[in-house]
């Protein structure tokens, strides 16, 4: 397993004395090479699991693995969990600070040891992958790029250390139908690849078709976890708000609500709503 | 990044808390003033006391009043040693050098020290008793005399409650960007000073760029709502004081006198 979290707490102290428990005794375990999504209304505590599963900030109560190891315990080698572990946070162009595309994405290697050579050739790597020219980007100011071109070199500078498990959060809020399923398409394939992929997010739509696994957070409590089918099929149920359903759900429930169609509940995305409609039609035709 | 808040407002309803805030500027000015007039044991005691009355009446933890003071400790220490080593004075007990370290330096450095702690609490009670939107506009309010010499009151309580603004949003920026650079590798927490060195950059140019862009997005909101300087703006909240408001002032002034002409 590439991280399993045990009983895990977060309280954040606020004024004198007063704390706020933003996670409530949490577990669960991500399996190495999966595709796991959060999700979860603002203020339930996601970007908090983040930094807790990247060792950014210690638990209140209970243990974080990662690949086995406590991550809190003393001893533990946080710079190579920093070379594993990649976090994309929200709005990550704000991260930006060098002078150059190709000093910013190498900061990441600072500390890696790597020679010069493989340095450079890892940049362009990582940067090719988010679809720059590396020849010509390399001596740009990061600054100087428009907003999309910012967060793709962010992210190039997050992937240039090959991190085995890799989390963002939120990572397509702001960005435009194209960029979001480029961006969508980047992340399936870096899972194709064999790594493990941890995304936080508000769109039903990206979750319901990229993730296999699903978390559900609400104030700071895990309210369901699972296939990522199942859950949405259980939270449908649960009649949370229409936020946590996919919209083909939504049309499947305004269509069986005038009783003028009945579709099967386990449909979540486009594709099942698709064939279900197709074998109607070839049923009407049928009939 | 945050542990102990210092001189952050504290919600309450206690008699501070519920002062008028010019007042409260008014009383920090004159009970700073009986601090620096103390010039024997009883003056100190009578500011001590004054002073361990204000924390009761603030409710307010020990801990969080007296917070700065540890803050600073040894910026404290190094003004005691200096007036220590450096005042002179008569009765000198010993001396290296440059150095003499006299009965009288230590006493004024003692003397200075307990000022600035005790005015730095002060302080700290004023600021975490009164929202930063309310000090402004007491500043303001207070300020008002010098419009006729030309000093423009109004904008510089502008500036002033749009840059209180800006520090909470910029601290919790800091700290994002703090923790996303740190994901990447930086290491703000090395014994290596080199190190730490390098870390900085990573830290200071993303916090300066937001600094700009937020204030950039800012100017350009306050214009859209119509904001212009040099008008005669008007209040949305206008209170008149209250009996407890004058009777402070009055506790306060009376506590000042009594340091200046009846205490030796």
């Amino acid at each position: 397993m590439a991280i399993k979290i045990e009983n895990v707490s977060y309280s954040y102290r606020q004024y004198a004395g007063e704390t706020v428990e933003a996670l409530k005794n949490i577990s669960f375990t991500i399996e190495t090479g999966d595709f796991t999504g959060i999700m979860g209304p603002t203020g339930s505590g996601k970007t908090t699991l983040v930094q807790l599963m990247a060792g950014l900030r210690a638990p209140t109560g209970g243990r974080v693995y990662v690949n086995g190891e406590d991550i809190n315990a003393k001893g533990y080698d946080k710079s190579s969990l920093r070379q594993r572990v990649g976090v994309v946070f929200q709005y990550p162009e704000y991260q930006l600070f060098a002078a150059t595309v190709e000093k910013d994405v190498a900061f990441g290697l600072k500390y890696s040891g790597l020679s010069r050579r493989k340095v450079t050739a890892r940049v362009r790597w990582a940067l090719e992958t988010m679809g720059f020219d590396f020849e010509k980007i390399r001596d740009q100011s990061p600054l100087a790029l428009s907003g999309g071109e910012k967060r793709r070199v962010a992210i190039a500078g997050v992937i240039v250390t090959k991190p085995q498990i890799l989390i963002f959060d939120e990572p397509i809020a702001g960005l435009d139908p194209c960029g979001r399923e480029n961006f969508l398409q980047f992340v399936k394939q870096m899972n194709q690849t064999g790594t493990t992929i941890i995304m936080v997010s508000h769109n039903m739509e990206a979750l319901a078709e990229y993730t296999r696994h699903l978390l559900v957070l609400e104030k700071g409590r895990l309210v369901d976890s699972g296939p990522t089918r199942e859950v949405f099929a259980r939270l449908k149920q649960r009649k949370t708000g229409v936020l946590a359903q996919t919209k083909a759900q939504r049309i499947v429930t305004l269509l069986a609500a005038g009783g003028k169609l009945a579709l099967s509940p386990a449909i979540v995305t486009y594709d099942d709503l698709l064939s279900a409609l197709k074998q109607e039609l070839a049923g009407g035709g049928r009939g | 990044m945050r542990s102990l808040p210092t001189g952050q407002y504290i919600p309450g309803h206690s008699l501070l808390h519920q002062l008028d805030a010019r007042v409260k500027i008014l009383c920090f000015f004159i009970l700073m003033a009986a601090v620096i007039g103390a010039s024997s044991l009883w003056g100190y005691a009578l500011v001590l006391a004054v002073l361990a009355l204000l924390i009761l009446f603030s409710r307010l933890p020990l801990r969080c009043a007296v917070a700065p003071v540890r803050r600073i400790s040894w910026f404290l220490l190094v003004i005691l040693l200096m007036n220590a080593l450096f005042f002179g004075g008569e009765d000198v007990l010993a001396s290296w050098g440059i150095f003499r370290l006299s009965y009288g330096g230590i006493k004024q450095g003692f003397r200075v020290v307990t000022n600035v702690v005790l005015i730095l609490i002060l302080g700290n009670l004023l600021t975490m008793t009164t929202l930063p939107t309310q000090v402004t506009a007491a500043l303001e309010s207070l300020g008002k005399p010098l419009k006729f010499i030309g000093v423009p009151t109004e904008e510089v309580a502008m500036i002033l409650s749009v840059a209180l603004q800006f520090i909470p949003i910029l601290m919790e920026e800091a700290e994002l960007i703090k923790m996303a650079q740190t994901a990447r590798g930086a290491r703000f927490e090395s014994r290596k000073l080199s190190e730490r060195a390098a870390s900085f950059l990573p830290l200071v140019v993303p916090i300066f760029i937001s600094a700009f862009r937020r204030a950039e997005e800012l100017s350009l909101a306050m214009e859209a709502r119509g904001y212009r300087n040099a008008k005669n703006r008007t209040k949305r909240e206008k209170e008149p004081l209250a009996a407890s408001d004058y009777s402070a002032l009055t506790v306060c002034a009376f506590i000042c006198l009594l340091q200046f002409f009846l205490l030796p």
